[in-house]
């Protein structure tokens, strides 16, 4: 069976800056893949581009059978492929429950006329709360997104992209700020969304998460695929450690 | 930062200028300070030019520090109203301190010498030479000071990173102050010199100056001083020479006003460039912006209509004539403020362009009446989707530009309806054009009659349904998942793509919805008022219209209505007997500077901040009643403690 996304050779080039080089690399049906690199290697712009967000980016990409190269950022949302935000992006004038029901209700083009006829909506809908219990956020669905401490935001931004009930979530640092206790909660989270059907596409700086959750690693730097394989081939690659090794030096 | 009050400042300047030069006094623009002092008994163009630059950098320093400072973080909505203040308040100012007769004799002196040459077969005045050349020149000044000067640089940096700047050793204030003296010196000295050599000063056209101004600024990114330049000078020489060749062709329709393509073909060519420029989600970088209205779920939606159409039927009823005008009035732009709340406030598009669909609205009725013969409930209805269909049509830039710019594509498109359109002879031109009753199985709802039973209730009684259903419409859109996903857009483009929403069609969709909104508005205009002409939807009533729904509360439904209480002939009017604070000008003078006020300290509107108020009153009635409480429990427990 082909993988539920197999990129080939994607590119992004600002100016004369090549921000992805020529990346290649899968991920299976529910599988769990990590994405890792130094700051400024082009993960984002990875995400970006494989969300649909860089319209300029070439290279192949096939999801779930189809090719989906120059597919709109919604078109691809709506087919399962869907991704979370480093700075996290909430839409602060909604409640948490309210950003779900964003993320979870398809419309068409004519709902607009049944909305404006239908008195009340009852916001009872079984993604939403199942993203929300999900995350740990049952509690909190009625509050605003600038009412939760940093960790919650993450996860209600974790739980937005899980109440569309998607088949591939891109993760842009979702552990990022989180204390060590929260990051632990986080990654016992992740490693359950395959058994619930959902592949991830894990993307961090910072390798311990990432090593402990991933089955498969791909190592980015300067926007090239410098090493790829298991947690434990990744972590002795020399390569990956001169990479990083050179990125702390700089610092 | 854009200033749509810009060519207003430079208008009101002008008119100073010409003031001083003939009388020798130099009149104030600030209520409260005299009117007018004396400089000297007979000045020269040299002394009334260099006052008349100094009171604009003086006025410009004097805008910065009370109005656009505060404003510096706010979103564009804010800072649009606010300048739509300031524009309200100069037009008045002018108004009230050029007294009518002495703003018409004003001796339009020329100073840029006279004579003309000949140009491919046409004469043009020297001095429009001399005039463009200095607008080159003074581009390539600015454009040497910005990029070699300490200040320029400075200033270039703040633009993109106020904090950097600090950080430099600079303060953004002084920066922001100095070039708001600038800005408002070169507004002030070329509108002299333009009313000069063109021999025409009319406050409300000059005003609107700034919107080919404002185009040529976008066309430069507001970065290229020159080619900001030449864009302007671009749109002027497009201008005259559209206005040679409709004069010597007959191939244009005649029912196309004289000047109608002059005025609006370059600047849509400016829109349609800048849309095509523009990216259809915002880029990375873009950071999304902050304090928006807040936007309420509406609560006891069946209960608030309930009683406020129930009050409205009673007064329709038993108040006297001038009341039932009254109430017409009001109900009618909380019709077309409702079109703004679902647009501008619920998916954060800026349109300007909203009376101007409901001028469409109302003239496509009575054309479709009139002309074509069709009944009552079929033109109106007719007239509605074609508006619709321009909504959508005018939306089209929103779909690649956003903020500030597509607020000026919108004002463009206004400009272009009302110069097309409503001028046109088809239309009646400035006779007007009758508006037939309306009359449904044989019921009349038409609006006059005659004596004292004027204003008939009928009519009231049928705008009421209307508004009732729209408005019930938009509160249950707010409470639906449509409502949300236009309030993520407006929250945040990036991420609502990124949840699936499709985010041009979303736009659009409001652009329709909204259009619709404000059509049926204008048809029942067109019904109250029984005659329409071009002054019935100036694009000057749009401004006012939107400052009006951004103070009621540009968010909430209830905002919709408060802009129709305070609408000028509507309620609030009716209930002081027509005179509050004094003359109409010193009203719109004071209204403009409540705009203001209200854009700084209260994005939410009047609405909002009454529903603060009462949350406040609430909290603090809930923490006595604890303490109350707290207290009692003490009581009960300290005899037994001792
Ligand atoms: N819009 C852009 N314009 C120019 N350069 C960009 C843009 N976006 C990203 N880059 C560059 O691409 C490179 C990769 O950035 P990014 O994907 O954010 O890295 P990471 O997420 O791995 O830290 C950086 O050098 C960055 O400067
Ligand atoms: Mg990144």
């Amino acid at each position: 069976m082909s993988p539920l996304l197999e990129v080939t050779d994607l590119m992004v080039s600002y100016g004369g800056l090549n921000a992805v080089d020529l990346v290649s690399f899968s991920v299976e049906e529910a599988g769990i893949v990590g994405l890792i690199g130094p700051n400024g290697a082009g993960k984002t712009t990875c995400i970006d581009a494989l969300s649909g967000f860089i319209p300029h980016a070439t290279g192949r990409v096939r999801f779930a059978g189809e090719n989906i190269e120059g597919w709109p950022a919604h078109r691809r949302a709506e087919h399962g492929l869907v991704r979370t935000f480093q700075s996290v992006e909430m839409f602060d004038d909604l409640t948490v429950r309210e950003n779900l029901i964003v993320a979870a209700t398809t419309t068409r083009w004519w709902s607009v006329f049944i909305d404006a006829c239908r008195p009340s909506y009852r916001v009872r809908n079984i993604d939403v709360e199942w993203a929300l219990e999900a995350t740990g956020l049952g509690g909190e669905g009625e509050r605003y997104p600038t009412e939760l401490g940093h960790g919650q935001r993450r996860l209600a931004g974790l739980a937005r992209v899980l109440a569309s009930r998607p088949r591939l979530v891109l993760l842009d640092e979702p552990a990022a700020g989180l204390d060590s206790a929260e990051s632990v909660a986080l990654a016992s989270r992740l490693r359950s969304l395959p058994d619930l059907g959902i592949a991830v596409l894990l993307v961090d700086h910072d390798m311990g998460l990432v090593l402990d959750v991933c089955e498969q690693i791909h190592v980015l730097d300067l926007g090239r695929v410098i090493a790829s394989g298991p947690p434990r081939e990744v972590r002795t690659n020399p390569d990956v450690v001169e990479a990083y090794l050179g990125s702390e030096a700089d610092e | 930062m854009v200033n749509f009050a810009h060519a207003a400042l430079g208008m009101y300047v002008a008119f100073a200028y010409f003031e001083l030069r003939q009388t020798g006094e130099l009149v104030l623009p600030i209520i409260g300070l005299p009117d007018r002092v004396s400089i000297v008994d007979a000045p020269t163009i040299e002394t009334a030019l260099i006052t008349c630059a100094l009171l604009s950098a003086v006025l410009g320093l004097v805008i910065y520090f009370c109005v656009f400072k505060w404003l510096r973080t706010a979103p564009a909505l804010a800072r649009v109203v606010a300048s739509l203040g300031l524009l309200l308040y100069f037009e008045a100012i002018v108004e009230l301190r050029f007294t009518e007769t002495s703003a018409t004799q004003l001796s339009l002196g020329s100073i840029l010498p006279e004579g003309s040459s000949e140009w491919f077969g046409v004469s043009v005045p020297n001095n429009r030479f001399m005039l463009a050349g200095l607008a080159l020149l003074v581009a390539l000044v600015l454009r040497a000071v910005f990029r070699h000067t300490r200040f320029g640089l400075a200033t270039r940096a703040a633009a993109e990173n106020e904090k950097g700047v600090l950080l430099l050793g600079h303060s953004p204030d002084r920066l922001a102050a100095i070039n708001w003296m600038v800005a408002s010196l070169l507004a002030g000295v070329s509108v002299i010199l333009i009313a000069s050599v063109t021999k025409q000063l009319d406050p409300l056209a000059t005003s609107l100056l700034v919107v080919p101004a404002l185009a040529a600024a976008l066309f430069g990114g507001l970065r290229s001083f020159v080619v900001t330049a030449l864009a302007g000078l671009g749109i002027g020489m497009a201008q005259s020479a559209i206005l040679n060749f409709t004069t010597q062709t007959d191939w244009i329709p005649s029912w196309i006003p004289q000047g109608g393509f002059q005025q609006a073909l370059p600047f849509l060519l400016i829109v349609i460039a800048l849309t095509v420029r523009g990216e259809t989600l915002p880029g990375r970088s873009t950071i999304p912006e902050s304090r928006l209205p807040n936007s309420p779920h509406p609560r006891f939606v069946g209960m608030t209509t309930l009683i406020l159409s129930g009050a409205t039927l009673i007064g329709l009823l038993t108040l006297d004539s001038q009341w039932r005008l009254a109430i017409v009035v009001s109900m009618i732009a909380a019709l077309i403020a409702l079109s703004s709340v679902v647009l501008t406030g619920y998916v954060g598009q800026i349109s300007l362009a909203q009376f101007a669909f409901a001028g469409v609205a109302g003239f496509a009725t009575a054309k479709l009446a009139v002309d074509a013969g069709i009944p009552f409930p079929w033109a109106p209805i007719i007239a509605v989707a074609m508006t619709t269909g321009l909504g959508l049509l005018v939306g089209l830039p929103a779909v690649r530009v956003r903020g500030m710019t597509l607020a000026v594509a919108t004002l463009g498109a206004a400009v272009a309806i009302e110069e097309l359109l409503f001028k046109s002879s088809a239309l009646g031109g400035l006779e007007g054009q009758r508006v037939p009753r309306p009359r449904l199985f044989g019921i009349d709802l038409g609006f006059s009659a005659i004596g004292s039973d004027n204003f008939r209730p009928a009519f009231g009684i049928f705008v009421l349904v209307v508004l009732v259903a729209v408005f019930l419409a938009v509160a249950n859109l707010r409470r639906s998942p449509t409502g949300l996903r236009w309030l993520a857009v407006r929250a945040n483009e990036r991420a609502a793509a990124a949840s699936g929403i499709n985010v041009p069609a979303t736009k659009l969709s409001a652009f329709a919805v909204s259009s619709m909104i404000a059509g049926i508005g204008g048809v029942l205009l067109g019904y109250q008022l029984e005659k329409l002409a071009p002054a019935s939807f100036t694009v000057f009533a749009a401004l006012a219209l939107l400052a009006l729904a951004y103070l009621g509360g540009i968010a909430s439904t209830s905002g919709a209505v408060i802009a129709g209480i305070l609408v000028s002939g509507g309620i609030v009017t009716q209930l002081s007997g027509g005179d509050i604070g004094g003359s109409p000008d010193r009203q719109f003078a004071i209204s403009g500077l409540a705009l203001i006020a209200m854009a700084i300290l209260y994005p939410d509107g009047i609405s909002g901040a009454a529903r603060r108020a009462l949350a406040r009153r609430r909290r603090l009635r809930q923490l006595v009643s604890n303490n109350a409480d707290a207290d009692a429990r003490a009581a009960d427990r300290s005899p037994a403690d001792s």
